[in-house]
């Protein structure tokens, strides 16, 4: 288990050393002091568009560095020929699988958590009201959300370049969260069932229109699906890793 | 790091059409002397129209609650369960659907009364994204005024819209009653002659003309232009067919006989 969280460790200190979180923190960070500054018609706590930009803002940069990470640490080892040398560690190639997977979950949550934490903060400050508990469940459920799609990354990333496996999951991210409950009727069963729906993580509506917690019996629904959904793509993983040759 | 760059790239054009749409309707206001307008179109060309129509429908999907309002198939004024995207509401037939359900779907309802501010952005957006469509300036307008109290600014709005749509006789008529409830005629004559000139041979519908008539008739009978205003009167009565009974008639009729004679 030791071995799990180091591998993780690595992939935390990554993502912050690597300055792509400040980056995509500093361009939301901008876009949202900009509207939150802005007026309409001299109404006060006019909100609702913010907390849409905002979580819209929070969402993508979240998954897009998550996708990134995770996507590229297999490959990346590869290139850099540093796959080896890990291996020849006193850690077991499902150690590793599950650390990268981990990892890449654990750096992304964090990443989220700053940027979530920082919307929140401007979203008061401009004189938002919404429910905290709505807000909490909104993070929650996006954790998840981070969960199933840092699995997905990392398992890609033992198939394919970095550069497929990122385009693949944000593609995946993007076409679920768009079509995802429409699916069965525009592409058939297959998908629709195969594919991860992500849609069910995203709380949005429920926080800016303020519609309320969801009922613990969908919680329960919400966290079985995602941890059993992220099994297969790091199964499939571990599996292709373990038939390797390092 | 090269994907980060691409995305914050995406991100910076979103963010700048988002910003340079004019958010803050004030930034550009013809004292500025600076079009955000032209300037965001220079930068995203014709996209802006698109955002700007899906902006339009934001306002709407706003004002039910969060939910699409689903016109066609049910009387979108009753409470009842839809979805976000306005799905409606079969059984749902496995288990995703079922749980999509409970997670995205929603009563439908109204915008309460201080909620209703909550569309604002949106209408501000939609019309200066896409100053073309006609739709938006008069829905914007007709918000701003009737449920806001903020005829200034919906007059600003149409002001502007008459600029950017010239071939609208539905915006140059709005304005006009507008400014008929302020009492300023020379406007509403000007702006009914306006109205009038683009509806020529346009499918417009009959009330609306009567309405341009009545208007029209009401300024230049009290701008003290009796023939004119008799004029108009008539040509106001000749919508109406020879049974047809309606309180605006019997004004209109009124107002001939109390100005036939003095015309003569």
């Amino acid at each position: 288990m030791n071995a799990v969280f180091a591998v993780a460790r690595l992939l935390v200190l990554e993502i912050f050393r690597k300055k792509d979180a400040y980056v995509a923190f500093l361009l939301m960070a901008v876009i949202l002091v900009y509207a939150a500054g802005m007026d309409f018609y001299d109404e006060r706590n006019v909100v609702r568009y913010l907390l849409e930009l905002g979580l819209s803002l929070v969402f993508f940069f979240s998954v897009i560095l998550t996708a990134a990470l995770g996507a590229r640490q297999v490959p990346a080892e590869r290139e850099a020929r540093t796959l080896p040398v890990l291996l020849a560690k006193p850690i077991r190639r499902s150690e590793f699988v599950a650390g990268k997977f981990l990892g890449t979950f654990l750096a992304g949550a964090a990443a989220f958590t700053l940027f979530y934490g920082f919307f929140l903060g401007v979203a008061s400050f401009k004189g938002g009201v919404f429910s905290a508990a709505t807000a909490g469940e909104t993070y929650l459920a996006f954790l998840l959300n981070l969960w199933v799609l840092a699995a997905v990354a990392s398992g890609l990333s033992y198939f394919l370049t970095s550069s497929a496996g990122l385009t693949l999951t944000v593609l995946v991210y993007f076409l679920m969260n768009t079509y995802g409950p429409a699916l069965k009727a525009k592409a058939g069963p297959f998908l629709y069932f195969t594919l991860p729906h992500f849609e069910f993580f995203d709380l949005r509506q429920r926080l800016v229109h303020g519609w309320g917690g969801l009922p613990g019996d969908v919680w329960a629904a919400l966290a079985a699906y995602a941890f059993l959904y992220a099994l297969v793509p790091l199964s499939l993983g571990a599996w292709r890793f373990a038939r390797e040759n390092a | 790091m090269k994907t980060i760059a691409l995305g914050a790239a995406a991100l910076c054009l979103a963010g700048s059409a988002f910003a340079a749409a004019g958010l803050d309707s004030r930034l550009a206001s013809p004292e500025t002397g600076f079009t955000l307008g032209g300037s965001l179109y220079r930068l995203i060309g014709g996209a802006t129209e698109a955002v700007g129509d899906t902006l339009f429908l934001k306002a709407e999907f706003y004002y039910h609650g969060g939910v699409s309002a689903d016109y066609e198939n049910d009387d979108h004024s009753r409470e009842g369960l839809v979805d976000a995207r306005g799905a409606r509401r079969a059984e749902p037939t496995d288990w995703i659907e079922r749980l999509n359900r409970r997670v995205r779907a929603h009563a439908h309802y109204h915008l309460k009364r201080d909620e209703k501010k909550e569309m604002l952005p949106f209408f501000a957006l939609a019309v200066r994204l896409d100053p073309k469509n006609v739709e938006a300036v008069l829905t914007s307008a007709y918000w701003l005024d009737r449920e806001f109290k903020k005829p200034r600014d919906a007059a600003d709005v149409l002001e502007k819209g008459m600029r950017d749509n010239p071939g609208s006789w539905e915006i140059p008529l709005r304005l006009a009653e507008l400014r008929f409830r302020e009492k300023n005629h020379a406007a509403v004559e000007r702006l009914c002659r306006e109205a009038l000139g683009r509806a020529a041979g346009k499918d417009a519908e009959r009330h609306h003309l009567i309405d341009l008539h009545f208007w029209f008739a009401e300024s230049l009978h009290a701008l003290g232009r009796p023939a004119e205003a008799l004029s108009a009167y008539r040509s106001a009565l000749g919508f109406y067919g020879d049974e047809e009974k309606s309180l605006l008639r019997d004004r209109i009729s009124a107002r001939v006989t109390e100005l036939a004679p003095a015309a003569v």
